[in-house]
């Protein structure tokens, strides 16, 4: 109940900031194209729900409710690359092809969902209401117990996965078959400092909190193309669309909203 | 060895194995994928030519993943794609710092 309240609070506070900030002035950017850029951001709606990938079409052709993907239960226990880099799951939604022949032979889902790593999906185990979900309350609940406790974040699910993962609350695997050693690149481990039209808005990028989830493939040079001035077209409005940054956070990573996670001398961040 | 023969090598190689025994083929190509996807870490260290034995590599396992049935060859495609790019880029980049 108190997390309830803090939850509460913790969301109120950002968007009450930025008013203030906005009817006290001093800031830097225009403040009508600030205002324009922070109208697009989506509000980040319920924690339990963000990240949630609900899955239709298949499922309905087959009469069955719809899958429901969370994806904080998996966070918890495996880095985004097992499932993104050694599983192969796309990072669209219906983008892999995902279907009961495949999962049910082994493949995807069904590497961990055996009924000994995790529920079982054969038809024996009579597990298929644990995906699909008439509605979510169960899972809803399930998600605030789990959530209690963890670090607290005021957008996207509501925690900040990053400082679970430094200070061990939560210890996901780097690949299916256990932890792996993957050396990090000497070279980047002092975060990145992005410049932007104020100084107060700068950017501070880790390498190092990106590679302890995914590898360099996952962004270079498709997401983002390293060469100097290749990103002319990055903008906050281009990341809202789902580009560079915004091709994960937004959808499953901590949302655009959090504005002070990257705008570190920011005062505020947006919306709730 | 010339690329292109080291390519031509190991593609050969690789479509005659799926097309001899599939079930061993996939596990030999899926194992080569591993292990050519999984240094892209190491990528900013890599010599010229170590990138280029990569790259052919990309291409050879391309040839027998376009082989492959549809849902395999879409999320294998696409994650050659990522890495092979990467490489790619980096070959570029070596190449042209050489030049300077």
């Amino acid at each position: 109940m108190l997390r309830k309240v803090m939850r509460m609070l913790l969301r109120a506070a950002p968007a009450c900031a930025l008013v203030l900030a906005l009817s006290s002035g001093g800031a830097a950017m225009d403040r009508s194209e600030l205002a324009k850029v922070l109208k697009t951001i989506p509000p980040n709606g319920p924690f339990a729900k963000f990240g949630n990938v609900t899955m239709r079409t298949r499922a309905k052709q087959a009469g069955m409710a719809p899958v429901v993907f969370p994806h904080w239960v998996h966070r918890a226990r495996y880095t985004c690359r097992v499932c993104h880099l050694e599983l192969n799951f796309g990072m669209k939604r219906g983008d892999t092809g995902i279907t009961r022949a495949l999962y049910t032979k082994g493949r995807f889902c069904g590497v961990c969902h055996d009924g000994t790593v995790a529920f079982g999906v054969q038809t024996a185990d009579k597990q298929c209401h644990r995906c699909h979900m008439e509605n979510t309350k169960e899972l809803d609940q399930r998600f605030e117990d789990f959530s209690e406790g963890l670090p607290l974040a005021s957008f996207g699910n509501g925690i900040d996965w990053a400082a679970a993962l430094r200070d061990g609350s939560i210890r996901p695997t780097n690949s299916i078959n256990g932890q792996i050693t993957l050396p990090f690149p000497e070279k980047l481990k002092q975060p990145l400092k992005l410049g932007t039209a104020s100084p107060r808005s700068d950017v501070s990028f880790s390498h190092e909190e990106h590679f302890a989830e995914l590898d360099c493939s996952s962004c270079h040079p498709d997401i983002f193309n390293i060469k100097v001035k290749s990103t002319s077209a990055f903008t906050m409005e281009t990341n809202i669309y789902g580009n560079f940054c915004g091709a994960c956070h937004m959808l499953v990573s901590f949302p655009m909203n959090d504005c002070k996670r990257c705008h570190k001398g920011m005062n505020s961040s947006f919306g709730t | 060895m010339n690329p292109l023969r080291v390519k031509g090598v190991i593609a050969a190689a690789l479509l005659a194995l799926a097309l001899a025994q599939p079930a061993r083929a996939e596990q030999a190509w899926q194992a080569t994928f591993d292990e050519t996807c999984s240094k892209s870490n190491q990528a900013m260290t890599m010599s010229v030519q170590e990138l280029r034995d990569l790259l052919a590599t990309c291409d050879a396992l391309q040839k027998v993943i376009e082989t492959q049935e549809e849902s395999v060859r879409k999320v294998y495609l696409k994650r050659l794609s990522l890495c092979r790019n990467l490489y790619a880029y980096m070959l570029e980049f070596k190449q042209s710092n050489q030049g300077k």
